[in-house]
């Protein structure tokens, strides 16, 4: 399937009852008529040639050939914990989140305690806008139309038995062994003082000293899972660092080695074997950063203002995988 | 000839597991040891109860790990 589409496609789509997962600038996702499918903004894309901006096409995922069941909901920040409970017992969760919205925070936070969190796949992406544009990031909820930038969409789908669904990241920031551990005293999106090797700093001033590439992200390892954590913005005036995901305390960070060249890099790194995905998506930080409007980086699929692999992730490819296990 | 169910819950590897002494490939189960063995860390879980809990959550998919307990397990 072709996954960049014009209106016309995607509404024909609908209205033959197909489950679809699009994305697109909101402007031409209000237009859509109402139907099995839930939608995020974004006018970036990796298509199956290259990276683009395109806000008159609609980049289609569509679920309906592996899918035996599905219900659409939708959370807000006082219902997310419990996306857990409305999965099925063979399937995926797939979960659109408006970036900057309150629940995109509490998300980031909270989702690795939600229960039973890791038992099936929750994936997808925070959806953004322009980055030169006042416009606001936001979902729909195809079923009804609505859009929102304060609510969550989630598609549960359910797949037959002999399928599994699995959930991967293709990661090409590795971490520095040079890198100083640093640790930090709370769960925030934001941090003054940490420790560097033991020693308490403050973490913009390191950063400034040390003229750190905030490109780069900083990194834990999840048991074996690089999980990044991008630099928003360091104000050595303040000493105050933001980053675009939750740092979290107990935890042990370093700086990520530097990426010369993003497309060569996931080029070098795409699994050859799982080239039939069911869906992936990919970062505006490393669209913008590696600069692949014009070139083929990775699968295709929206460029996110985050992804979900579970938890909110950064800088990461974030892919789905239906394998069959009989 | 191995059967499809997982291996007997008193095999060793089982233990090394929640401990994070085997590197796994897929990302979940990374994230399933690494939540693991946080708990462990924080005296919110003992070894038996991360082992209880891998245990039944590989129960679940038994075909779909196969390959990742083979690495570890080797036969059973």
């Amino acid at each position: 399937m072709i996954k960049l589409q014009s209106l016309e496609e995607v509404t024909q789509l609908i209205n033959e009852g197909r489950l679809l997962s699009l994305a697109g600038d909101e402007r031409i996702l209000s237009k859509l008529p109402k139907g099995q499918w839930l939608a995020g903004s974004t006018p970036y894309f990796m298509d199956e040639q290259q990276g683009k901006f395109e806000q008159d096409a609609i980049y289609v995922d569509d679920f309906s050939d592996f899918a035996l069941d599905q219900k659409i909901m939708v959370y807000t920040p006082d219902t997310i914990a419990t996306i857990t409970q409305n999965r099925f017992e063979n399937g995926f969760t797939f979960l659109v989140i408006p970036a900057f919205s309150q629940l995109h925070a509490d998300y980031a936070l909270h989702a690795g305690d939600f229960e039973n969190i890791y038992d099936s796949p929750i994936l997808g992406w925070v959806s953004g806008v322009n980055l030169n544009s006042e416009d606001t990031p936001i979902v729909y909820n195809g079923l009804t139309g609505e859009p929102s930038s304060e609510f969550a969409v989630a598609m549960h789908i359910q797949i037959p038995e002999g399928k599994m669904a699995q959930l991967e990241i293709l990661n090409i920031h590795s971490q520095d062994p040079n890198s100083p551990v640093i640790e930090f005293e709370e769960d925030s999106f934001n941090a003054r003082e940490c420790l560097i090797n033991g020693e308490r700093q403050n973490f913009a001033q390191y950063i400034s000293n040390n003229k750190i590439d905030t490109k780069t992200p900083i990194t834990c390892d999840y048991s074996g899972a690089v999980i990044n954590v991008s630099v928003k913005a360091v104000n050595t005036e303040t000493g105050q660092v933001d980053f675009y995901a939750p740092v979290f305390r107990g935890r042990q960070y370093k700086f990520a080695n530097p990426v010369e060249n993003y497309a060569e890099e996931f080029a070098r790194q795409l699994p050859k074997e799982d080239s039939n995905q069911g869906f992936s998506c990919n970062c505006i930080l490393n669209f913008l950063y590696g600069e692949l409007e014009g070139k083929k980086a990775g699968f295709p699929g929206p460029i996110t203002f985050g992804e979900i692999g579970y938890r909110l992730l950064n800088q990461t490819m974030t892919y789905l995988k239906i394998v069959d296990i009989d | 000839m191995m059967s499809i169910d997982i291996p007997t819950k008193d095999r060793p590897e089982w233990a090394e597991m929640a401990q994070g002494q085997h590197a796994m490939k897929k990302y979940v189960l990374q994230l399933q040891i690494d939540r693991i063995s946080k708990k462990m860390a924080a005296n919110e879980m003992t070894v038996d109860e991360g082992v209880e809990y891998l245990y039944e959550y590989f129960c679940k998919y038994p075909k779909g790990f196969r390959r990742d307990l083979e690495e570890i397990f080797k036969s059973w």
